[in-house]
């Protein structure tokens, strides 16, 4: 869905009580679950 | 399927507008809406291209090739069908949306290997054009290798027919389909994978760049059960240890591979992440965790208030026109069976349920507007959190709100949730969301004996009971949930991935469609049943005719309907029913909204005169001949009204939920659950009512 190597995120929003967080990748904004983000590693900049 | 029509397939990622480009070419009107994952069947529908006809093939969104859930195995399944050589079609339109190319040509690089000649549709191009994105399409087609590279809008239907011209030359077998290149696999990496591969090739006479595609994604994939043979498992362990010691993870094989090539083709835009798209400052009010969930429940109320508001004045149309159209018809036959059999059957049965048409619309309508404008995907997002804890899926929403209009489409769409238990319990509880079949019942009772009064200023008494109804059965289903989930045994996938379509200006054309559509359903498929069923019900109510008994209302009293109504009486009269409620329960075991055509098919019989009788005077008016009393008083009408939210009364509800589950089980729970959870409902509101006081 556009997670790939090297790929540059933006965490847009978490919602109340640890609901989904929502990414913005490119031009898309994907959401998924705290588990599912914790799968990606990320290194963070700025 | 006629074998000397040519196929061709439409493959894309969810949102690529694939259902839109299929309608452009087809001429169908299939929905079409910004929600991942709209289309969940394969569906099939003709175009004359010259003077050849083409069957195009429209099958549901998916990211790669490697499904996730049940939608895109269905679309894993048909293309491991093509390798099969059944149904192969003789080219693969792969639709990608122009303003995204880099991630949807990586499902477009996958299809390359089929050996079917793969035609790029460049969709949204007037999008990308809005964003000055521009694509040279000569150019991306023969750096991918591809049969053709057309640029569309489908929504617009622009380039619709560059398309069909494209279709046509392969079809003329104008394009040569050799130049097709594979995804240059590193050296290492093809020795490491080529075990498998020469395997695959042994087994079946399959060319050797699809075999390595194969060998790609089975070592890649984790779960694929195409790839559970004995002797290939070991060989593919083997191959994964290679590779993981060359430094490449092997669960991401595929996707460095194909991304690594298609970087080069299509490099990404190094696109400037920090400033902020419309749809993302309309989702910091709209998806705020504070605000958000205040204003789906304000949207919500709106709905429902103008289902019972609005619709009224077009309902008042639609009575006076059928009581006027009974009066004429009446007026034209000569008295006797047949007009009987007119007036009081056909008239009376089928037009009390055409009254309801307009709210049902207006329900499909605002629905239909949540959808198209990207909303619901919202939904799906904040209700994860709480959809989860009662054992169900952020991606259960749009199903359970499908279930507002119709239980049906909603038991479908849950095709694209991706765990089976989660999945399974939104079927189950579905049904319980009260659907448009169960609006007629509700609003007949309603509007005879509850009052129109306003509480608090603004609500109407009979908008809130309408409401209170649906909440009762949202509530129960998410109850249910719980209980449900905890029993059936639990998988191991659990995640939620899912993208957020841009925000856009409904498009009316479409949402009119959908409405127009389902108005057109509603008429002919509920009402041939409620036709038929009336007709029965007529001859049922009217016969044995008994010229003897000087009585008012003989032939109903002495009919077959009656000697059935009192033969269940007993069962229903704890829950205060009579047996004229009782043949209309009967009768709606075929489909719910069947209950209101009985009712008036039965109380037109009994009438004595030749009008068209107003079914609500008519249930406010009737009195036990025995005790004198009203039979309906409004206790009467809230225990019928829960009847109906939890009753399991549609045959084809329980025909799709045995397809979709693949067994008798599981429609077998649902009918025993339902009928008990109504039948016990109902009697505690009706005895509870009686010890309260109420009548």
């Amino acid at each position: 869905m556009g997670f790939k190597p090297e790929q540059k995120v933006r965490l847009i929003r978490k919602m109340a009580f640890n609901g989904p967080i929502q990414v913005r990748i490119r031009d898309c904004i994907i959401s998924l679950r705290y588990e599912d983000a914790a799968c990606i590693h990320i290194e963070l900049n700025e | 399927m006629n074998k000397h029509i040519p196929l061709v397939a439409l493959i894309g990622n969810p949102n690529a507008g694939k259902t839109a480009l299929f309608n452009a070419l087809t001429g169908l009107n299939h929905k079409v809406s910004n929600y991942p994952g709209v289309t969940v069947e394969r569906k099939v529908g003709k175009v004359q291209i010259e003077s050849v006809m083409v069957n195009i093939l429209d099958l549901p969104g998916t990211y790669s090739l490697i499904p996730e859930s049940q939608d895109e195995a269905i679309v894993v399944d048909e293309v491991n069908q093509w390798n099969q050589m059944i149904e192969r079609p003789v080219c693969i339109i792969s639709v990608v949306d122009s303003t995204n190319l880099n991630r949807n040509l990586y499902l477009t690089s996958q299809l390359l290997d089929l050996g079917i000649p793969v035609l790029v549709a460049l969709n949204m191009t007037d999008l990308a054009r809005k964003k000055s994105l521009r694509i040279d399409t000569s150019e991306l087609q023969k750096k991918l290798g591809c049969a053709g590279v057309v640029s569309v809008a489908a929504r617009l239907e622009e380039g619709i027919d560059d398309l069909k011209n494209a279709v046509k030359s392969i079809l003329d077998e104008k394009v040569p389909n050799k130049h097709n290149k594979m995804v240059p696999l590193p050296e290492p990496i093809r020795d490491a994978i080529e075990p498998v591969s020469d395997w695959l090739m042994k087994q079946k006479p399959i060319h050797l760049r699809m075999a390595q595609a194969q060998a790609l994604r089975a070592v890649s994939s984790n779960n694929n059960w195409q790839f559970e043979t004995d002797g290939l498992s070991t060989l593919i362990k083997t191959a994964r240890e290679k590779v993981n010691d060359l430094g490449f993870p092997h669960s991401t094989l595929e996707a460095t591979i194909r991304y690594h090539w298609l970087d080069q083709i299509v490099p990404p835009m190094d696109m400037n992440i920090k400033t902020k798209t419309q749809s993302e400052r309309m989702d910091n009010i709209l998806t705020h965790p504070v605000l958000g969930p205040f204003i789906f429940i304000g949207i919500l109320a709106f709905i429902f208030q103008s289902v019972f508001t609005w619709a009224t004045i077009p309902m008042d149309w639609i009575n006076n026109g059928i009581s006027m159209f009974g009066d004429g018809i009446s007026g034209l036959l000569p008295a006797g069976i047949l007009r009987d059999l007119t007036v009081e059957g056909i008239i009376g049965g089928a037009g009390a349920i055409l009254v309801f048409l307009p709210q049902i619309l207006i329900l499909i309508f605002f629905l239909a507007l949540l959808e198209d404008t990207g909303y619901m995907a919202r939904l799906a997002v904040m209700m994860d959190k709480a959809m989860t804890m009662v054992g169900l899926h952020g991606r259960s929403v749009l199903p359970l709100m499908i279930g507002y209009a119709c239980a049906i489409p909603g038991i479908m769409s849950t095709r694209t949730i991706n765990s089976w238990r989660e999945r399974l319990v939104t079927i189950l509880v579905t049904p319980l969301m009260s659907c448009s079949a169960r609006l007629p019942v509700y609003a007949l009772m309603i509007g005879a004996f509850v009052p129109e009064k306003q509480v608090w200023g603004f609500f109407g008494l009979q908008g809130l009971t309408l409401v209170l109804m649906y909440f009762l059965g949202t509530a129960t289903a998410l109850i249910l949930s719980i209980f449900f989930s905890r029993w059936i045994k639990a998988e191991h996938n659990r995640s939620f991935i899912m993208e957020l379509p841009p925000y856009r200006a409904p498009m009316m054309k479409s949402i009119l469609r959908q409405v127009y559509t389902r108005g057109k359903l509603f008429i002919t498929d509920a009402g041939k049943i409620i036709m038929a069923i009336s007709i029965c019900l007529w001859f049922l109510a009217s016969f044995p005719r008994n010229e003897t008994d000087s009585r008012i209302n003989p032939n109903l009293t002495y009919s077959y309907a009656s000697k059935i109504g009192h033969m269940i009486e007993p069962v229903i009269q704890p829950l205060g029913f009579d047996w004229k409620i009782g043949i209309g329960l009967v009768t709606s075991f075929a489909a719910r909204e069947v209950m209101v055509s009985t009712m008036a098919t039965i109380y037109n019989v009994e009438n004595e005169s030749d009008k068209v009788i107003s079914l609500t005077d008519a249930l406010k008016n009737d009195v036990d001949p025995v005790s004198g009393k009203h039979v309906y008083t409004p206790l009467v009408a809230l225990s019928l009204m829960v009847f109906y939210v939890y009753a399991a009364q549609c045959m084809a509800t329980f025909a799709v939920v045995r397809r979709e589950t693949n067994s008798w089980k599981w429609p077998m729970v649902m009918i025993v659950y339902m009928t008990g959870l109504a039948y016990f409902a109902s009697l505690i509101v009706y005895q509870g009512g009686l010890l309260l006081g109420f009548s």
